[in-house]
């Protein structure tokens, strides 16, 4: 059920670990790519996740992207969100996260 | 099928099949005792049939060589006897004429002058002496050599009546003195007229000749009698002081030689035979064949049968032995009678006519008949088919006679009872093999009905241990069935030790666990009741916190619901007046459902409601509030939840709206007309994330008939059966269809539409205020 509503897939690019995610991300999916993330983030410097593919975003997927800008704004480490588009791009602005996330428009953009 | 009746089967099958090998090997094993006892009861009749036969050979040579030996010696024994009396005569006679000083003279009877008596010695003259008137020359002689006359009478009178015999001395001189035994010894001495013819004279007889000329004893052949009886002669010369004067012979009757030789030993199934030095038959036991007495008599050695010339040689070079003889049936002609050569028809033998009449009245008598033929004519072939057979030829030499004494035996006639020891043998050994295959098939018999007892055993058997292997099962099914029907009380006992009652012990405790875990349920589900009477009682409250005594004034009317997707949301409204016309609404979303996200929307509103109320009275902005707000809720927030939250500041008169948006979904306006839009401003970060950051206020202005509306994304993201969601799109829609409609039928046409949409799904709190206001007269 969890595997079928979202699936990440992790890639190393210019320095960045990034999680590409691809289908819901909300109350039921959540927690388990925040932990994926969470631990992902303990041994990296740089962590991104790709939502170009995602298709739903709830308010529980935003605060998986809360927790994670937290935690690698404590740690000193960078975190980003990047290739929202459609209902997650709205959901993102709508949310007004831009103050607290870093937000890319494509994965190439990651400085 | 059930087990039972498997295991039955297997078990069934596993007997018959041990049934079977045991079953085979037995058979098997019988069947190779019989066959080997069969086999060697064979072997053993055949050994014992050859051994029989080859002692029968043996035995047979070894009677037959006796039976030749004993016969030759007889026959040896007799002629040396004979030979030992002729010769003690002629020594007699010889010692008397050259001692004639010693002897004075003697008359004797003169033969045919007077009558001789049986056993008398008498006087004879040759008719040739008579006529010559020489008698009274030769007679001081023939009364000297009168003086044998005793030893004459001596030797005649030893021999027993009943057959003819003589004994004489012949001389030289032409006369002779005999003393002739008759067959009856009443009967007188018979002159025969023959021999008062010249011709006769016994001198001129090639015995005669041959004792005159080689100064040896002789034998005459065997010649036949006047009575028919068979008889031999030995001649022996005598001398005077001159040289040779005369001979001495003694006839003697063979016929108890000619009986034995004639006798069957074998009833009648050999022939005896003699051979002379010629390798001519002198006596036998035929009547016919080649091993007859001829009057013409043949040379056996040069005889057409092969094998039997070949033994013939060695016969007369005086051999001895026991030979197989192949011999053409045809030629032997062996069944007649022997008796028939001692009958009286027979005449003398050719030989014998020529020196029969110099001996004596009683000999010539014979001569007469020796016309009629020979002591056997049939020398003939039988007219049967000739057929070779094989014989048994044993021989002994006669060495005094230079003869040889035969006998043939036919070999299958010997052979034939161990012919019948060997059929008698087979015969017992094949009854011993039907014996042997009667107990074989008896054992076969008891065998299979052993067997036939043992597989009803085993049948029984079988069932019974299927009966006790299964019963557990049964009793387990039972027990099962029983538990599956509720009855959790119920225990399996069944301690059979083995897989069965281990699984009769784990039903027991699954009971037990079962039992247990009912118990827990019920506990579960009733802490699960409290729990949702509790719920149930935390969303009243919930509800309570929320203000539901909403404003209807001239100017404008206030509606707001919140439907939490569970018993408890994270969504909440707020609105009060902070002076106559200045409102306040504020609607928040907490990034979660349920008791936490409750909570932390209580904590949310009243913060929030405080803090608006505190900027109030220190005269600081909305945006000063919410910064407040932020900060106060960023503490102590370690589950990291936060809160999007509209809210503002409406001059109700002036349908002045002055807000801050922290990231909450932008309200709508709707126009009377029935225009729906969202407000274009409005970009602050949601609350609780981050501390220390502030936030801009946002003004507009509403036009009367104007609605301004609330929501959560509840609204917007509910999700029909096919995850479409409501959309922004279509919620600005429905409030254009709801335009210049009260707060409240707007309120309720959206959540009714949602609700349709959702078709009875609600994942997220659904939350809506709106306020209208009155178009102006």
């Amino acid at each position: 059920m969890v595997d079928e509503t979202v699936a990440s897939e992790v890639i190393q690019e210019n320095g960045w670990t990034i999680f590409a995610l691809t289908g819901r991300l909300d109350r039921v999916t959540a927690p388990q790519i925040g932990e994926q993330a969470e631990s992902a983030l303990d041994s990296c410097a740089k962590l991104a996740l790709d939502v170009k593919h995602l298709s739903y975003l709830s308010s529980a997927g935003i605060r998986i992207l809360l927790r994670l800008a937290q935690k690698a704004k404590k740690e000193q480490k960078a975190f980003a969100v990047c290739g929202a588009e459609g209902f997650v791009k709205e959901v993102i602005e709508e949310s007004n996260m831009n103050a607290i996330v870093t937000i890319y428009g494509e994965r190439s953009e990651l400085g | 099928m059930s087990i039972e009746r498997r295991l039955f089967r297997l078990l069934l099958v596993m007997g018959l099949l041990c049934f079977a090998a045991f079953a085979a090997v037995s058979f098997l094993g019988l069947y190779d005792v019989e066959r080997r006892a069969l086999e060697n009861s064979r072997d053993m009749g055949t050994s014992a049939a050859e051994f029989a036969e080859s002692a029968a050979d043996k035995q047979a040579r070894e009677r037959f060589a006796l039976l030749a030996k004993e016969k030759a010696q007889r026959i040896e024994r007799d002629m040396v006897r004979l030979r030992e009396d002729t010769e003690l005569l002629a020594q007699n006679m010889t010692h008397i004429l050259t001692h004639r000083e010693l002897y004075r003279p003697r008359r004797l009877p003169v033969g045919g002058e007077v009558p001789i008596a049986s056993r008398e010695p008498y006087l004879f003259f040759l008719p040739a002496l008579r006529e010559s008137g020489q008698i009274p020359a030769v007679l001081p002689d023939a009364e000297i050599a009168a003086n044998g006359a005793d030893i004459l009478s001596l030797w005649a009178g030893s021999y027993e009546s009943g057959y003819q015999a003589t004994c004489f001395f012949l001389s030289e001189l032409g006369y002779f003195i005999s003393a002739d035994v008759m067959p009856d010894d009443e009967e007188y001495v018979k002159f025969y007229d023959e021999w008062y013819t010249p011709s006769f004279d016994s001198r001129q007889r090639l015995w005669y000749e041959e004792a005159r000329d080689t100064g040896k004893t002789v034998f005459t052949d065997v010649y036949v009698g006047v009575e028919g009886y068979p008889a031999v002669a030995c001649i022996a010369p005598y001398y005077n002081e001159k040289g040779f004067a005369g001979i001495a012979g003694m006839s003697s009757n063979i016929d108890s030689l000619y009986q034995d030789i004639a006798k069957s030993e074998l009833e009648g199934t050999n022939i005896n035979f003699v051979l002379n030095a010629k390798g001519e038959v002198l006596i036998s036991s035929e009547k016919g064949g080649l091993l007859a007495a001829s009057e013409t008599p043949a040379d056996l050695r040069r005889g057409q049968e092969q094998e039997l010339a070949a033994q013939a040689v060695r016969m007369v070079q005086g051999d001895s032995d026991v030979t197989l003889v192949t011999v053409a049936d045809a030629n032997l002609s062996h069944h007649a009678p022997a008796s028939a050569l001692a009958h009286p028809e027979a005449s003398a033998d050719a030989n014998l006519s020529h020196h029969a009449p110099a001996v004596g009245a009683s000999v010539a008598s014979r001569s007469c008949a020796d016309t009629s033929a020979s002591m056997r004519v049939a020398a003939l072939v039988h007219p049967e088919a000739s057929e070779d057979r094989e014989y048994y030829l044993a021989y002994a030499p006669i060495p005094s006679l230079g003869w040889s004494f035969g006998t043939l035996i036919e070999k299958d006639l010997v052979a034939a009872p161990a012919q019948e020891a060997r059929s008698y043998l087979l015969a017992q050994a094949e009854t011993f093999g039907a014996s042997l295959q009667e107990i074989f098939f008896s054992n076969l018999l008891r065998t299979a009905a052993v067997l036939l007892l043992l597989l009803a055993a085993l049948y029984f058997a079988s069932r019974r241990a299927a009966d006790r292997f299964i019963s557990p099962i049964l009793t387990l099914r039972a027990g099962v069935r029983d538990i599956a029907e509720g009855n959790l009380d119920r225990k399996i006992d069944l301690r059979t030790g083995d897989e069965i009652g281990e699984l009769a012990d784990s039903f027991n405790d699954m009971t037990g666990k079962l039992k247990l875990y009912i118990k827990n349920l019920a506990e579960t589900t009733a802490e699960k009741e409290r729990i949702a009477t509790e719920l149930d009682l935390a969303a009243r409250i919930q509800a309570g916190i929320l203000p539901n005594d909403f404003p209807a004034q001239e100017g404008f009317d206030l509606f707001a619901t919140m439907h939490p997707a569970k018993e408890v949301g994270g969504d909440f409204y707020d609105f009060f007046f902070l002076g106559d016309t200045r409102l306040l609404v504020t609607i928040g979303d907490v990034s979660d459902k349920g008791v936490p996200a409750a909570l932390f929307m209580v904590r949310a509103k009243t913060v929030l409601g405080s803090s608006v109320l505190m900027a109030e009275k220190e005269g600081g902005t909305l945006a000063d509030a919410v910064m407040m707000a932020n900060d106060e809720l960023c503490r102590n927030n370690e589950e990291g939840l936060f809160v999007t939250v509209f809210t503002a500041i409406i001059d109700t008169d002036a349908r002045k709206v002055t807000y801050v948006n922290a990231g909450h979904n932008l309200p709508a306006i709707v126009s009377g007309k029935g225009e729906a839009r969202c407000l274009p401003k409005g970009h602050d970060p949601m609350l609780a994330a981050m501390e220390g950051l502030s936030f801009e206020e946002e003004t507009c202005e509403l036009a009367p008939g104007d609605s301004l509306f609330l929501y959560t994304d509840g609204v917007t993201e509910a999700e029909n059966p096919e995850e479409e969601m409501f959309s922004k799109e279509k919620m600005l829609g429905t409030l254009g269809k709801f335009a210049g409609k009260s707060a409240r039928s707007i309120v309720e046409g959206v959540l009714a539409e949602v609700q349709e949409h959702a078709a009875g799904r609600q994942s997220d709190d659904i939350t809506m205020l709106c306020i209208r206001w009155r178009e102006e007269v």
